[in-house]
């Protein structure tokens, strides 16, 4: 046992002491830093930067437009709208980024806008305001007070609840925020895989590439040092996710007083159950392992160094399958691909959480299919072990993916 | 200590190794030899049980071959192999550990052998900075550092210089007089016959040639002659039964085609003034290993 462990200390320290493994952890979470403070900046820019424009159109609905609430325009009202050449003149000097033409009756409302202006676009907000006082002056026309359209023009509220095949009752109070923590984990669960696939294959193709697989296999036997190798790089994940955990809860502290004004946390997080959280972060943690092992058997097959990156996108291929159908099925999730990859392993990490989420799947459904690939992950590490262990001094000019189709089909 | 017992291993109906039997024990040096091909990595490969023969026993100490035995057996393969982007210390260290050795130790006792093999850099050099020779050294540490009772050194002397490779002779004999088994191979005879206690030959697999050095190089006809003196009125091509004359300064080596001719030569010699010096040689292993793999062709043909 001694012996496992020091190559799995190995593995680790090697790694650890290692600075691309700080930037293989650092680089999602600069990425989504980088990406909310990016959004950030556009929404200031678009808000500091809104459209002024001139209306011409009756009084009173010039007066009217200029007093709604606006983020993406402002109403210049001091531009004399009546002398047209003028007009086009201070559109095309930029003294106005647009001009809005609305008739009496708002069937017909033009909006003409310089394209060399930097503003934000107003056209959206412009539409819905305009639409609004439409209804309000049709309401009018009708004789409708203003309760009465207040009361006309309110949005209807629509109650949800899932119910499934079996007749139990699924209660999740915010089945959209379950969905984005089941996208969210996917997404990391892509970016631990894209690097530790790379890992796994370097640890397990490397020795043997360089030679070094004979003087070690003198010293310790082939399973026993596979076994230390897996160990080793399963400390790495721990490790990182030790380090995402310190952060998480760096950043809570510092945010916390502060976080609604770059996102509102509570709104996405609330009404996601710690049963839903244990059984997506289970399939993940789950999910890992069986692409680790499954990379670490193709790693087995190579021979030279330079076949390590052909042995591992073979296995990065399938990941991204899992990724992808999780999108299709948050559509519709009783699709019968759906349906039936989300209990196979290798698959079910990406599908499981998306159909529980939307109430196409319980919890009991999810434990089920966890349990599938908890079985899976002992088979798999115990086959790759033999795997591993039958190859470690088989060289072959071939490359990993034609030797392993060779022995597949012999 | 180390018995191969009528040992036999295939790979796909190609026969690697047949009916092996040899035996090293404490102390004792055996140098295989033989062609490339001939079984001598395969051989190691079941010695430390990377492969289980189809036929025969392996046992040390009396006890049948387990993973237990490797951290007693040392070995340096042929393909050498390093950590290039480790330091010496850690290299040695690691490969310590793995054996079971104890790291404090060993980290005491890197130092000695750093100066013992002459190795041109510290503890802290990397791997990848050091010349293909002293990289071989530091493999040759990670192979000796743990105290193994068994040492078993595929091809030790390829790539290194002839210093190096003294130096490596000393290090064999030093590991014999403290009581290690030694199993080595290699190409060059002369490394063989300076440091082996036994010889064993392998030809396609099958023992050609198995024992002391002096007894195998006995059992085989003495049919060189050197001269020594001046060649005027008796020269070379007076002797019958010559096959070729090499100089070997200062006088001349005469191979014959028998050893009756060779000591034949020898009192023609002992009648000729002009000769001062002559004697009958032992065939050299080189010349054996010749000789037999002539009389494997002629046989196959």
């Amino acid at each position: 046992m001694h012996k496992i462990f020091v190559v799995a200390k190995m593995v680790f320290k090697k790694r650890v002491l290692s600075p691309t493994y700080y930037w293989m952890i650092l680089a999602p979470i600069l990425l989504i830093v980088i990406g909310i403070g990016f959004t950030k900046y556009i929404d200031n820019q678009n808000s500091d930067h809104k459209a002024i424009i001139a209306v011409v159109a009756d009084k009173n609905i010039q007066e009217a437009l200029k007093k709604q609430k606006a983020s993406t325009y402002k109403v210049n009202s001091k531009i004399n709208t009546h002398n047209k050449n003028k007009l086009k003149i201070d559109l095309a000097d930029g003294v106005v980024d647009g001009i809005i033409y609305i008739n009496n009756d708002f069937s017909k409302v033009d909006y003409k806008y310089n394209a060399s202006t930097d503003s934000s676009d107003p056209t959206n907000e412009l539409k819905k305001n305009i639409t609004l006082l439409k209804s309000q002056y049709m309401a009018s026309n009708a004789g409708l007070s203003e309760n009465q359209w207040q009361n006309i023009i309110k949005d209807v509220k629509v109650r949800k609840e899932n119910v499934n095949y079996d007749g139990n009752t699924v209660k999740l109070n915010n089945s959209e925020s379950a969905q984005y923590f089941s996208e969210f984990a996917v997404i990391i669960a892509f970016f631990f895989l894209t690097s530790y696939i790379s890992i796994t294959g370097a640890e397990i193709g490397n020795e043997k590439g360089n030679h070094l697989i004979e003087g070690l296999t003198a010293a310790i036997p082939a399973d026993k040092h596979y076994a230390g190798k897996m160990i080793g790089i399963f400390y790495l994940i721990g490790f990182q996710l030790i380090i995402y955990s310190v952060l998480g809860g760096l950043g809570y502290l510092i945010l916390k007083n502060m976080h609604k004004q770059f996102i509102d946390l509570n709104k996405y997080l609330s009404g996601i159950s710690a049963q839903y959280i244990i059984v997506v972060v289970m399939l993940t943690v789950v999910s890992l392992a069986l692409y680790i092992f499954l990379a670490a058997i193709f790693a087995s097959f190579v021979s030279k160094v330079e076949d390590i990156s052909q042995a591992t996108s073979s296995v990065a291929s399938l990941m991204l399958i899992p990724y992808f159908l999780s999108f299709l099925t948050q559509s519709n999730p009783n699709l019968a691909i759906s349906k039936i990859l989300s209990y196979v392993p290798y698959m079910s990490q990406g599908l499981m959480p998306v159909r529980i989420a939307r109430g196409a799947a319980t919890y009991r459904d999810g434990y089920i299919s966890l349990l599938i690939s908890i079985v899976c992950v002992i088979i798999m590490y115990l086959f790759s072990a033999k795997v591993y262990k039958n190859n470690v001094f088989s060289y072959s000019s071939e490359t990993p993916v034609r030797a392993i189709l060779k022995r597949v089909t012999k | 200590m180390l018995k191969i017992d009528n040992v036999s291993k295939s790979f796909s109906n190609v026969l690697a190794v047949k009916n092996l039997s040899f035996e090293v024990k404490r102390g004792e040096v055996v140098g295989v030899v033989g062609q490339n091909g001939a079984g001598k990595s395969t051989t190691f490969k079941m010695i430390l049980n990377f492969l289980s023969p189809d036929a025969g026993e392996i046992t040390i100490n009396s006890k049948k071959l387990k993973n237990d035995f490797l951290d007693n057996i040392g070995y340096l393969p042929e393909e050498r192999g390093l950590y290039l982007d480790m330091t010496i210390k850690q290299q040695v260290l690691y490969f310590a550990q793995l054996h079971n050795y104890s790291k404090t130790k060993a980290s005491k006792e890197l130092s000695y052998w750093l100066e013992r093999l002459a190795v041109k850099g510290t503890e802290r050099t990397l791997i990848k900075n050091l010349s293909k020779g002293n990289q071989q050294k530091v493999q040759l540490i990670t192979t000796l550092i743990h105290k193994p009772k068994i040492v078993i050194l595929d091809e030790p002397f390829s790539g290194l210089d002839p210093v190096n490779i003294s130096l490596l002779i000393k290090i064999v004999k030093q590991l014999k007089k403290e009581g290690t088994a030694v199993i080595f191979s290699s190409h060059n005879m002369n490394n063989v016959t300076e440091v082996s206690d036994k010889i064993l030959m392998l030809v396609n697999g099958e023992q050609k040639l198995y024992g002391p050095v002096n007894q195998v190089r006995s059992k085989f006809e003495k049919n060189k002659v050197y001269l020594e003196g001046i060649f005027n009125t008796l020269s070379p091509s007076n002797f019958s039964g010559i096959l070729n004359q090499k100089d070997d300064f200062p006088g001349k080596v005469l191979t014959f085609n028998s050893e009756e001719n060779a000591r034949k030569a020898i009192k023609k010699a002992k009648a000729e003034p002009s000769l001062t010096g002559y004697r009958l040689l032992e065939p050299t292993l080189d010349d054996i290993f010749r000789r037999i793999i002539k009389e494997e062709a002629m046989k196959n043909a």
